[in-house]
């Protein structure tokens, strides 16, 4: 525990959490890096699912703006872009799937992400969000951790700060995990590259064979793994695939994972960061004076 | 460890045996449910569960629902068949109140959604330790049944709040879960 705190303060001095695996919830209510310069849109015709929505986004630190309907939100995104919109799929007058086949037909602004915000948790609803257009589906209620790792999943960071700040995050989320496993961290990372690397594999050969219930399958135990050691965007990425074969939509599959392999790469530098910081404490520990 | 916690000490020298395919979720289950004193078995597959709980003697499953080979639900179906079943705690990375309900009607006395974190577990093992009282849940989940078939949310919420009331604590999170379902269904 003492470790992971200790290492945790030496990367970001903020970030004093507890080393029991529940960053990732704590961490939920805190501001997101760089969110201020990120506009959202929420677009439903529930008043109160608005403000619901815009009240978990500003506790975020995201400025949200609201539309009652389809085209109010199609408007407005055309006059002033947003970086994303979350869209209710039913909505009075235009519904969000005529506004996300409008917004898609736009020349200009027209591959803002656009997730869907839907009551209904059936496999068919979901795929008809996602065949309309949709960049990925969040089921209402909205929870905070759900939408704070949706949103870092597909708000890009605008600057190479707030990329870097990003990284502490995940760095610190992994040194609260790091203390959950105490030594036998490096076990859990080495067993995970192992596993990961077979799926990755497995991916490629599924994609390569067109084969959807494979893709699917290996996706979904991908993202469960990914999701448990905190690699939240390859997790994200990989259910956002599973999703898409799901629904059986073939376009940008090949982007898909060529995003996975690299957010791959990514993650395990991040590894590999919290493993040399493990190990540096565990040896400042051996190395300290004998109390008596 | 964390011992020091009346929960600890509660769990200190039980068994649970955790059943999931995939080897991080597994390692991580095992430290969560190890912090929480618990000595820890695992399986890959119900297929490798089964010999397991017919010689040893758990206090908590923890279950994985997509499993290959026989599924989690299934195995919980199986489990409850036997005399005096250890309670299960299902884990799932569908975080939607239908999955929940299936795992629930399966048996389960926890639905947690994966990724698995401690305060998660610490509150289901919490909940289902020590009371079990099966009849109780089965007259719950009959009731929620019938009104889940009416597709009636109003129903079911007003259900699962009055059961809420009258039932032992292993059954709240599910009927927490329950309630859910009633505030989605109402848009």
């Amino acid at each position: 525990m003492r470790i992971a705190r200790c290492t945790a303060a030496l990367i970001n001095p903020e970030s004093q959490m507890p080393s029991d695996g529940l960053f990732s919830a704590i961490n939920a209510g805190r501001r997101v890096p760089g969110a201020i310069a990120h506009r959202i849109l929420i677009a439903d015709d529930s008043p109160i699912n608005c403000i619901v929505a815009q009240r978990m986004l500003h506790s975020l630190g995201f400025p949200a703006e609201m539309a009652t309907t389809g085209s109010q939100a199609l408007e407005r995104h055309r006059k002033r872009p947003y970086d994303l919109i979350l869209m209710d799929s039913q909505m009075a007058g235009m519904n969000g799937f005529e506004a996300t086949t409008r917004i898609r037909a736009m020349r200009r602004h027209g591959t803002v992400p656009l997730i869907a915000c839907t009551t209904a948790s059936s496999d068919e609803q979901r795929n008809a969000c996602l065949r309309a257009g949709m960049d990925d589906v969040c089921v209402k209620p909205l929870k905070p951790v759900q939408l704070r790792n949706l949103l870092l999943l597909w708000l890009s960071p605008h600057t190479m700060e707030e990329a870097s700040r990003r990284d502490a995050l995940t760095r610190a989320e992994l040194l609260s995990l790091a203390g959950l496993f105490g030594a036998g961290f490096d076990e859990v990372v080495l067993t995970f590259r192992n596993d990961t690397e077979a799926r990755l594999q497995a991916l490629r050969q599924a994609a390569a064979g067109s084969d959807f219930h494979q893709l699917c399958k290996v996706a979904h135990a991908l993202a469960g793994s990914c999701a448990s050691i905190a690699g939240w965007r390859m997790a994200g990425l990989c259910r956002v695939l599973e999703l898409k074969c799901q629904a059986g939509q073939r376009a940008g599959l090949t982007r898909l994972l060529a995003e996975i392999g690299k957010a791959y790469c990514s993650f395990n530098l991040q590894l590999d960061h919290v493993l040399r910081c493990q190990q540096l404490s565990q040896a400042n520990e051996q190395s300290s004076p004998a109390r008596y | 460890m964390d011992t020091s916690s009346p929960l600890a000490q509660v769990a200190r020298s039980h068994r649970a045996l955790v059943i999931d395919d995939s080897s991080v979720e597994r390692m991580l289950a095992t430290a969560v449910l190890q912090k929480l004193g618990f000595a820890v078995t695992c399986a890959g597959s119900a297929e490798e569960a089964f010999p397991l709980l017919t010689h040893c003697r758990f206090e908590l499953v923890v279950c994985d629902v997509t499993l290959p080979g026989m599924d989690g639900l299934t195995l919980l179906a199986a489990l409850r068949a036997c005399p005096a079943p250890p309670p299960c705690i299902v884990l799932s990375a569908h975080d939607d109140p239908r999955h929940a309900l299936a795992a629930i009607r399966a048996g389960a006395h926890a639905y947690l959604v994966k990724p698995l974190r401690l305060a998660d577990m610490r509150e289901a093992v919490a909940a289902v330790y020590p009371a079990q009282q099966p009849e109780l849940a089965n007259q719950c989940v009959a009731s929620l049944d019938a009104s889940a078939n009416l597709a009636d949310a109003g129903a079911l919420s007003h259900s699962a709040r009055r059961m809420a009331a009258a039932v032992a604590q292993p059954v709240r999170s599910a009927l927490a879960l329950l309630l859910q379902a009633g505030i989605r269904a109402t848009g």
